[in-house]
Formats: structure tokens, C-alpha cells, sequence
């Protein structure tokens, strides 16, 4: 399986499809959505840690997007946008469900990511870094994310998240302390 | 002041593990669209009594999509009624719903119920190398209606002029494989399998 690459928070032809959409063409959305789906689906998967809640956050991101087309400001980066959207969604979606409880059971994530090239110590290990990723300060893993999986820059996230350059290192320097601290009792 | 961390392979290769990409429902696409509102309220009016070629019925057979699941990257499929720059004279009666993204005046000018409407369908197929839109508008003739690939995420688009009124139709993948829109009400042939339904109406 292919590894996906980073955030395409810009695409060529994005000013145009918006300005179709607004003109009346509601056919043309599909083409965002074809366009940021997948991406978009790992980050709030990832983020939430199961594939329902991060479908519902990407629906609503995707839906709100849509009602507030008018607002975006810059159509051609409406990825970045979006994408601002879906974090402020998956931020409200965390702190609900932190509300209920702590929930990560052997589904949704490692199923979805195994195939016959990962046995099941593999989908087990894959199991126990979502395990730990859900374990971080929502902030932290936030900012995890976007540094090492979806390989943003720190001012690319400095803009999508609104939180300075130092703070964002910081959270990733602790994400990643703790990630390693959690996961090197998993493989003692 | 905290400095960029340096490479560090455990740190990696939990990324790693991590940018592995993640399925979402099939039908995620078509829910979303399914949920946008129009941007305008559809004007309804009566059918012609005339049957241009495009208005023909016709049932047709489709077995159904066996391959369906196998074709995983079919995403999904949506139907939308557009109205383009170009549209017949004398055929807007446009009626905003406040709040509406639409920046179209209204008028108040005769409509011409046989005028017809820019219906575009969509197919969301990544995997397809080739598609036809096939329905009682083109006799069931995947030649007619080749889909264009508008993305490289797997948009097939076509645009139809209609005469308002009902259609039934399906997509055809790969030149082999038919399919159904999951967006739009079904209806059964005579033959018991199901084609979609799309009702043009006018909006101006």
C-alpha cells in the first residue's frame, strides 16, 4: 500500500472550482471533496482514533465549508481553509468525547490499515501508536501530526493552527517524548 | 527556545506507521453531496406533451454490481442539476432562498418549459479508465456519453441537456460494469433490477 504523502493544502484549479460552486455549479463541490478527502480522512482519523467520528467531522468540515464558501477569502487555498475547519472540528470533537470516555478498541484504525502485507504483529504494533497517539494532550497530538505525518513546515503550521512557532515546537518536542516513552514499555 | 529535533528513527517510524492511509466509507462522497443544499429553489413545471427523443422511456436490464466491492476505489456518485451561462432566453424564474450563496436577480419573464436544462452528472472512480453515462435519454447507448476524467482525483463529469422532466440512468465503468447513484431514488425495470432516477426540473 502506498504511502500518502503530506497535506495538499493547495491544489491548481481550486480559485476556479470555488467560484463554480458559487456561481451555482453545487456539482463542482464534488471535485473538492474527490480533491481533500483522503487526506483530510487520515488526519481526523488519527486525530479522533476511529473511523465514525472522524467521517462525521470530515462531513461537517466539509459541509461547513460549503455553507461559508462566500467567506473564503483566498479560493486558491482553499485546502488550507478546509483544512483549518476540520482541525477546529476534530478539536470539539476530542473534547466531547474526552467528556465520555477514553474509547480506543481494537477497530476501526488498524483494521482499516491491515492488509496481507501487515501480519498482525504489525497491525498490533500499528494498534499500540494509535493507542499512544490518543494518550497526548489533544494538542500535542495535533501538533504531532501535522509535523511528522502530514510533514508541514512550522510556519505552514503556525498558520493553519493560529499557535506561535515556540509553542508548536514545544508540543511536538513533548509529543514525541511521550510517544517514545509509552511505546518503549510496549516493546520491552 | 526549543530547537528543531533531529532525525530521530523511532519518531519515524511511528510516522510512518501513521501516514498509512485510511479507507473511508464508499459513499462518503455522496453523502456530502447528497447534504448540500441548493443554492436555488427549483421552479417546478408542467411536462410538454411532446416526447423529443431524449424523453423516450426505456427499461433496461442491469445486473446488479457484482463488482461493486471489488471496485473499492468507486467512491461515489452525484447528480446535480446546473443551470450554465447560455441557458435558453426567456427562461428564468428565479426564486432566492435568503441566505443563498446564488447572486442571481430575479425576474419575472415567461418560462419555456421545453427549454432544456444543463444536467451534470458526476462520478467519483479514481480506478475507472473509462466511463459512459447510459440512460433513457441516449437509448442505453454507452457511446453516446463518454464521461470526461475532470480531476486527477477521479472525477468523471458530464453535462446533458434535458428537457424537464424524469430519467433513468446508470454509469458505466470500464465499458463493462454499470452502476447505480446511490444519491437518487432507484426504480425497478421490468427486468427487477434498479436504475437511478434523476427529475430535471428548471431553476433560473
Amino acid at each position: 500500500m502506498a504511502i500518502s504523502q503530506g497535506l495538499p493544502l493547495e491544489n491548481d484549479g481550486d480559485a476556479e472550482i470555488v467560484a463554480q460552486v458559487l456561481a451555482g455549479d453545487t456539482a463542482a463541490y464534488a471535485l473538492l471533496v474527490g480533491r481533500y478527502r483522503a487526506q483530510f480522512a487520515r488526519y481526523a482519523t488519527r486525530m479522533l482514533g476511529n473511523r465514525e467520528d472522524a467521517e462525521e467531522a470530515l462531513q461537517d468540515a466539509f459541509l461547513r465549508a460549503y455553507r461559508s464558501l462566500a467567506k473564503c477569502e483566498d479560493p486558491a487555498r482553499f485546502g488550507s481553509w478546509l483544512f483549518r475547519i476540520l482541525a477546529n472540528r476534530c478539536r470539539t470533537a476530542g473534547a466531547r468525547r474526552g467528556r465520555r470516555e477514553k474509547t480506543f478498541i481494537r477497530d476501526d484504525v488498524a483494521i482499516l490499515d491491515a492488509s496481507e502485507e501487515h501480519p498482525e504483529d504489525r497491525t498490533a504494533w500499528r494498534e499500540e501508536i494509535q493507542r499512544a497517539l490518543l494518550m497526548l494532550e489533544e494538542d500535542q497530538r495535533e501538533a504531532f501530526l501535522l509535523k511528522h505525518v502530514e510533514d508541514l513546515g512550522y510556519d505552514e503550521m503556525a498558520e493553519l493552527t493560529g499557535v506561535g512557532v515556540s509553542a508548536l515546537k514545544m508540543r511536538v518536542k513533548r509529543a514525541c517524548e511521550r510517544l517514545r516513552a509509552l511505546l518503549k514499555e510496549v516493546q520491552r | 527556545m526549543v530547537h528543531d529535533e533531529e532525525f530521530d528513527p523511532f519518531i519515524a517510524e511511528i510516522a510512518r506507521e501513521l501516514k498509512h492511509p485510511v479507507a473511508l466509507d464508499a459513499r462518503f462522497d455522496a453523502r456530502v453531496m447528497a447534504a448540500l443544499e441548493p443554492t436555488v429553489i427549483p421552479i417546478t413545471v408542467h411536462r410538454s406533451a411532446a416526447r423529443p427523443w431524449y424523453r423516450r422511456t426505456f427499461s433496461f436490464s442491469v445486473s446488479q454490481v457484482a463488482g461493486l466491492a471489488a471496485a473499492a476505489a468507486l467512491v461515489g456518485v452525484v447528480a446535480m442539476n446546473v443551470m450554465k451561462p447560455g441557458a435558453p432566453a426567456g427562461s428564468t424564474v428565479a426564486a432566492l432562498p435568503e441566505g443563498a450563496m446564488a447572486l442571481q436577480p430575479v425576474a419575472d419573464v415567461t418560462v419555456d418549459e421545453n427549454a432544456p436544462v444543463q444536467q451534470q452528472f458526476i462520478l467519483i472512480a479514481p480506478t475507472a479508465s473509462s466511463v459512459s453515462l447510459v440512460g433513457d435519454f441516449s437509448d442505453w447507448d454507452a457511446s453516446r456519453l463518454k464521461m470526461e476524467r475532470v480531476s486527477a482525483d477521479g472525477a468523471w463529469s458530464i453535462t446533458v441537456p434535458l428537457v424537464p422532466g424524469r430519467y433513468e440512468y446508470q454509469f458505466e465503468v470500464d465499458g463493462k460494469q454499470r452502476v447505480t447513484d446511490p444519491t437518487r431514488p432507484a426504480t425497478s425495470s421490468e427486468f427487477g433490477s434498479a436504475n437511478s432516477v434523476v427529475t430535471v426540473e428548471r431553476r433560473d
